[in-house]
């Protein structure tokens, strides 16, 4: 406001900011001085308080009561939830390799998934590892331990070439004498005796003793008595209450 | 413990005493109800605002800058949760249309949903000036005069003549320039002027001076 002589229309809104002690100094002397000879603003000024006054007089409202306890239990809560799910200090942030390393690493996978699916060609690994796969006591270590000194006498070699001979083709080796379903009745026998899963246990030995099983991986799941699916096909079944139904 | 705002942060940064936290929401609390029940009109919500508030203001407090004023920090914080409310409501109000038929009232409906509801007749919303209104109605009709200004204008009017706020606080809790908190207090005085007019004489008292 440089002009000393205020004119009403400059002056509209200035009159709230000079009625809220808004105005600077210079400001304030110059509505002032307009003010003096204009009872249209005057008038106007004293509106402003009216409608002012009347804002003020709506009664007060408070807070029925301290909020301060309920706003520090949430703030504890959030901190307590926050430690929670706060991740321990050993582990890292997993950051996503760079491009370059997508495809190497991608590579390397195929290898490695091609290698994996050459050994699958290989004969299978010893039965004693998949005995420690199942639910075995360690009173049945003696078993296992019998299982395994087995496997290891009769375990894949290498055949060895004589001198004379070169060879041209790959080796392939002999297939390991002892499959899965070869394992001796006795130790098997014992180690389901023992085993103290009482419920399908007699289907579980007719079922290995007739060597219907060719899979190492059919040999863990049926060892595993959580699996549902195979106890069902073995024609036995449970409810939720775990109380085992043989199917006739 | 009778320390200013900045003495408590600065003893609550240095140590993290919850008591010196508390303090402040003790200092406030009652403020920001007043403020979001004005704007909110109801005193749960209000309650809530309050409590979210400076669950808000302990969540950010590192990022408080003491140069800032700690209550307009506050009010901001209370403020911008109050818009969402309003804009929440706004959200959920369903609109029905109302129309004038004086030979039916029978409504149509979509689902079950009223999207129109004839009225056979036509009643006067506004009261009639000439009733004298004692002081209770007075200040009823004043409540309701503010609620039905515009939200910014009320916001402004609430802020700076029923808080007591200036205009530069009033601009960092809204998140405008002083201009626009100027312009809106002009307009929403002028606004609420013409709501009461009816109800109130012209008698005003002239301050004898206004510095």
């Amino acid at each position: 406001m440089q002009d000393p002589n205020l004119k009403c229309q400059q002056l509209e809104d200035a009159l709230d900011a000079y009625y809220d002690l808004e105005l600077s100094a210079e400001e304030a002397e110059a509505v002032e001085r307009h003010l003096a000879d204009c009872a249209a603003c005057t008038a106007r000024l004293a509106e402003i308080d009216s409608v002012v006054m009347q804002v003020k007089s709506v009664p007060e409202v408070q807070l029925s009561r301290d909020l301060s306890g309920d706003i520090e239990a949430k703030i504890l809560a959030l901190q307590n939830k926050a430690v929670e799910i706060a991740p321990p200090n050993n582990v890292v942030p997993f950051a996503p390799p760079s491009k370059k390393k997508y495809y190497w690493l991608a590579s390397a996978a195929a290898v490695f998934a091609l290698c994996l699916g050459l050994t699958q060609l290989k004969p299978t690994p010893d039965s004693a590892t998949l005995l420690t796969h199942s639910k075995v006591t360690p009173a049945d270590e003696q078993v296992t331990d019998q299982v395994t000194d087995h496997v290891r006498d009769h375990a894949y070699q290498k055949p060895v070439l004589p001198d004379h001979v070169v060879a041209t083709k790959p080796v392939v080796a002999p297939a390991l004498a002892i499959k899965p379903h070869q394992i001796p009745t006795t130790a098997t026998t014992q180690m389901l005796a023992a085993s103290g899963n009482s419920g399908g246990t007699k289907d579980h030995k007719q079922d290995i003793n007739q060597n219907q099983i060719n899979d190492s991986e059919e040999l863990v799941a049926l060892y595993d008595y959580d699996n549902t699916d195979n106890a069902s096909d073995l024609g036995i079944s449970t409810n939720e209450d775990g109380l085992y139904a043989i199917k006739l | 413990m009778d320390l200013s705002d900045e003495a408590l942060i600065k003893k609550y940064r240095a140590d993290g005493d919850m008591t010196v936290f508390t303090t402040l929401v003790k200092r406030y609390q009652n403020r920001v109800f007043v403020i979001a029940f004005r704007l909110l009109n109801n005193s749960e919500e209000a309650e809530e605002v309050v409590q979210d508030t400076f669950v808000k203001v302990h969540q950010n407090f590192d990022k408080f800058r003491t140069e800032n004023i700690f209550a307009s920090w506050i009010f901001r914080i209370a403020h911008n949760l109050c818009m969402d409310i309003l804009r929440q409501r706004l959200r959920k109000k369903s609109t029905v249309l109302v129309s004038f038929d004086p030979q039916s009232t029978v409504a149509e409906e979509e689902g079950d949903r009223i999207i129109n509801q004839p009225v056979s007749q036509l009643a006067d919303e506004q009261p009639n000036p000439s009733q004298s209104l004692d002081m209770s109605e007075q200040t009823n009709m004043v409540e309701r005069s503010l609620n039905k200004l515009p939200e910014a204008q009320k916001i402004v009017l609430i802020l700076h003549d029923l808080q007591g706020f200036s205009y530069s606080e009033i601009a960092e809790i809204v998140g405008a320039n002083i201009g626009t908190v100027r312009s809106r207090l002009h307009y929403g005085r002028i606004k609420l002027k013409e709501l009461l007019a009816p109800y109130f004489s012209s008698e005003v008292n002239l301050p004898a001076t206004f510095r």
